[in-house]
């Protein structure tokens, strides 16, 4: 332990609980614990628990907590407009007006509290390396691989981020949802997907960018906006309860959806649109054909080829 | 914590040992350099007596006991088991490391 980089000798056996006291100033402490510690970080208080021992770092400025083993974990409380950062190697909590910066590395499980409706931003990143998750509501967005965990909750604006040009071993996956709220809508392309609307009276807004199969669940009262791209092979296929977009390196699900607008990204391409013999089928031109039935509305725009198929 | 030193006419080189037993095992020596093998608690025991032998390059050596007088360091109090470090009004730099047994 040292205090301005002065050793400061402590009998282990005899001390449970470490206290700093600052006393004024911009102080920062480090905090490094053996394995299995558990952190909690505000932008008042920084805790950092292990076997045996606790340390508290009240109102500093500035706070690192180092931990290890599966069953570390670190919690961070933001305040309104403030900006976290959970990654697959570390996560951060940084004010918005530069009151307090903290900062986690090497523990397995990190979550992220904002304050719901106060315009926090969470960033996010995936293992590159490896086949990783996110899964995303309107309220609370986690990514996930074997080593880690991280959590953001009640953010306005969720971006989370997998690699690009992903090979067959990173291949990642996000699972999203929209609230039932109506005015919500969902976004995707190849290589970007969003979810954007309000819940509990707050708006918010999910991206996952460069996640190879996305999956989202929708409501009536939802409508997507979705693409193929430019590639001749890509695909839209179109039933009364799911609406993919699809190609050689990504896969857009959007399930439930009242209605659904999927947009040819280049020539040549197929549609299928899938109906019940109820349902209705409108061919506004060549190239745009509208399925309508109970809870759903699919319009296959731009393709070159539309299938209307009777299920 | 300490540096040890011997006064003999000439020019001599000295080895120094530690005694045995008592306060002399919460103590180790590296050359003329005296360690201790522990964090100290004024608390517990507030001061030390340990016995050092100096010993020449003709075998002729001098012992003489030590008393060591532990003293709170102003940045430290302790209550109980909660260590407080207190530290200045200005920006300062804390850091912990936890260790398995022994010091942090």
């Amino acid at each position: 332990m040292t205090l301005n980089n002065v050793q400061l000798a402590v009998n282990a056996a005899s001390v449970a609980a470490i206290n700093f006291a600052g006393g004024g100033g911009g102080d920062h402490a480090t905090l490094s614990g053996l394995d299995n510690d558990t952190a909690v970080l505000t932008p008042t208080d920084a805790r950092l628990t292990g076997s045996g021992y606790t340390v508290d770092a009240p109102n500093c400025t500035v706070v690192s907590a180092f931990s290890s083993g599966a069953g570390s974990n670190v919690t961070f409380t933001l305040e309104g407009g403030d900006t976290y950062v959970g990654r697959y190697d570390y996560s951060e909590a940084a004010s918005s007006l530069n009151k307090f910066y903290n900062f986690a590395i090497g523990f397995h499980t990190a979550v992220g509290n904002a304050v719901a409706g106060s315009g926090s931003k969470a960033f996010m990143a995936v293992n590159p390396n490896n086949a990783d998750t996110l899964n995303a509501t309107p309220t609370s967005a986690t990514i996930a691989g074997s080593t880690y965990s991280s959590r953001a909750n009640n953010f306005s604006l969720v971006a989370a981020y997998a690699k690009n040009n992903a090979t067959a071993a990173n291949l990642a996956q996000a699972t999203m949802s929209t609230s039932s709220n109506a005015g919500d809508i969902i976004g995707g392309v190849q290589g970007f997907t969003f979810t954007q609307g309000t819940v509990a009276g707050n708006a918010y807004k999910v991206y996952a960018v460069y996640f190879s199969k996305v999956t989202v669940s929708a409501s009536a009262n939802t409508t997507a906006f979705i693409a193929t791209s430019n590639h001749s092979s890509d695909t839209y296929t179109g039933t009364p309860t799911s609406s993919e977009v699809k190609g050689s390196n990504f896969d857009v699900t959007v399930q439930n959806c009242g209605k659904v607008q999927a947009y040819a990204g280049g020539t040549g391409q197929t549609a299928t649109l899938k109906r019940s013999a109820t349902d209705g089928v409108k061919v506004w031109s060549p190239t745009v054909t509208e399925n309508k039935g109970t809870g759903y509305d699919n319009f296959a725009i731009g393709y070159g080829t539309i299938n209307t198929v009777i299920i | 914590m300490g540096t040890l030193s011997t006064a003999e006419t000439g020019t001599h080189t000295f080895t120094y040992t530690l005694g045995t037993g008592g306060d002399n095992t919460r103590f180790t020596l590296s050359g003329n350099q005296l360690l201790t093998n522990d964090a100290f608690d004024i608390a517990t025991q507030a001061s030390y007596t340990i016995t050092v032998t100096s010993t020449d390059e003709g075998n002729r050596s001098v012992t003489k006991s030590f008393p060591i007088a532990i003293t709170d360091d102003p940045a430290l109090t302790r209550s109980g088991t909660t260590l407080t470090v207190t530290g200045t009004a200005g920006a300062d730099t804390f850091s912990y490391t936890a260790a398995r047994c022994g010091t942090a």
